[in-house]
């Protein structure tokens, strides 16, 4: 049961490639924030929250894999630095669903754990979809 | 004169935030960044670093563990480490200080931590490496000549004892 849903979400979830360039609504008030949050300028702030849509991707897919082999621990960790990372961009609903998947790694329910990544995804897909559009 | 830093992180984005962080608000500063703790210690020596910040949750080597190779190692015991962990996690911060970190930030960086304290930490850090070097030159250079001094050389026998695990030198006078 476990391996099937996980499976669905890491093909649904390693099909958002990172390649797009990241610039929703979602990702213009992550920015905004960030700024305010940070002091760094414009073109600073959407670089890091750049490079977290791509890193945030790749790890969604990896912690997916270690779920699937049942490696927790690593999982966890990665969850920890998805968590962590962010928080730092002020990706404030990506943080709190990385805590809820840390959380849910933690009392071994990996069914939600799988659910809240699919979450996440798709608000990486949301951060990455206005210039798609464009 | 330019100050070297080093940030130990597994997450390329918060090695990022921080280094833009440092960069925008202090000068004459160079960045060095490492994503684990292996073989650290000669990265520190050879890029002259004056203060590190290092996470504490890493795999392979955690921050603990980078913390207390750099306190047995004679070059690099003095570098000011300042650590970086989850804001809950106030055990693992406990730990550090005890360990001999300089000081510490909780991640994610508040707006106060990224506009005021962790830059003037990181500067209050350098000021003391500095200034810790500077003492290490004078206890281990003869004033008049600027060549190492007999404490340098005595001390320095030692190291090498320890590190051999042997004893073959012995000091006279």
């Amino acid at each position: 049961m476990l391996k099937e849903v996980s499976t669905k979400v890491i093909t649904e979830e390693c099909s958002i490639t990172g390649k797009e360039t990241a610039s929703s609504n979602a990702f213009d008030n992550t920015v905004a924030v960030l700024m305010e949050a940070s002091g760094l300028d414009k073109e600073i702030s959407e670089e890091l929250v750049e490079d977290f849509c791509g890193q945030a991707i790749k790890l969604s897919c990896t912690i997916k894999k270690h779920i699937m082999g049942n490696n927790l621990m690593d999982a966890g960790l990665l969850l920890h630095q998805l968590k962590g990372s962010a928080g730092n961009v002020r990706a404030q609903k990506i943080a709190q669903y990385a805590l809820e998947a840390e959380l849910a790694i933690g009392i071994l329910d990996h069914e939600r754990c799988s659910g809240i990544l699919k979450k996440i995804d798709e608000l990486l897909a949301e951060f990455l979809k206005r210039t798609k559009e464009e | 004169m330019i100050s070297n830093i080093m940030i130990i992180d597994d997450s390329p984005i918060d090695r990022k935030v921080i280094r833009k962080i440092i960069e925008k608000r202090l000068a004459d500063i160079q960045v060095f960044e490492a994503e684990d703790g292996l073989k650290l210690n000669e990265s520190l020596v050879c890029h002259g670093i004056h203060m590190c910040i290092l996470d504490i949750l890493m795999p392979i080597k955690d921050g603990f563990q980078v913390l207390q190779d750099m306190k047995k190692d004679s070059y690099l015991a003095d570098i000011p480490v300042i650590v970086c962990t989850g804001i809950e996690d106030r055990k693992a911060i406990e730990q550090a200080l005890i360990l001999g970190a300089y000081d510490y930030f909780s991640k994610p960086l508040s707006e106060e931590a990224m506009k005021i304290s962790l830059p003037l930490k990181v500067k209050n850090a350098i000021e003391l490496m500095k200034k810790s070097q500077g003492i290490s030159y004078l206890s281990y250079h003869d004033v008049l000549t600027g060549l190492y001094n007999r404490r340098f050389y005595e001390e320095e026998i030692d190291r090498i004892n320890v590190k051999k695990k042997s004893s073959y030198f012995h000091y006279y006078g």
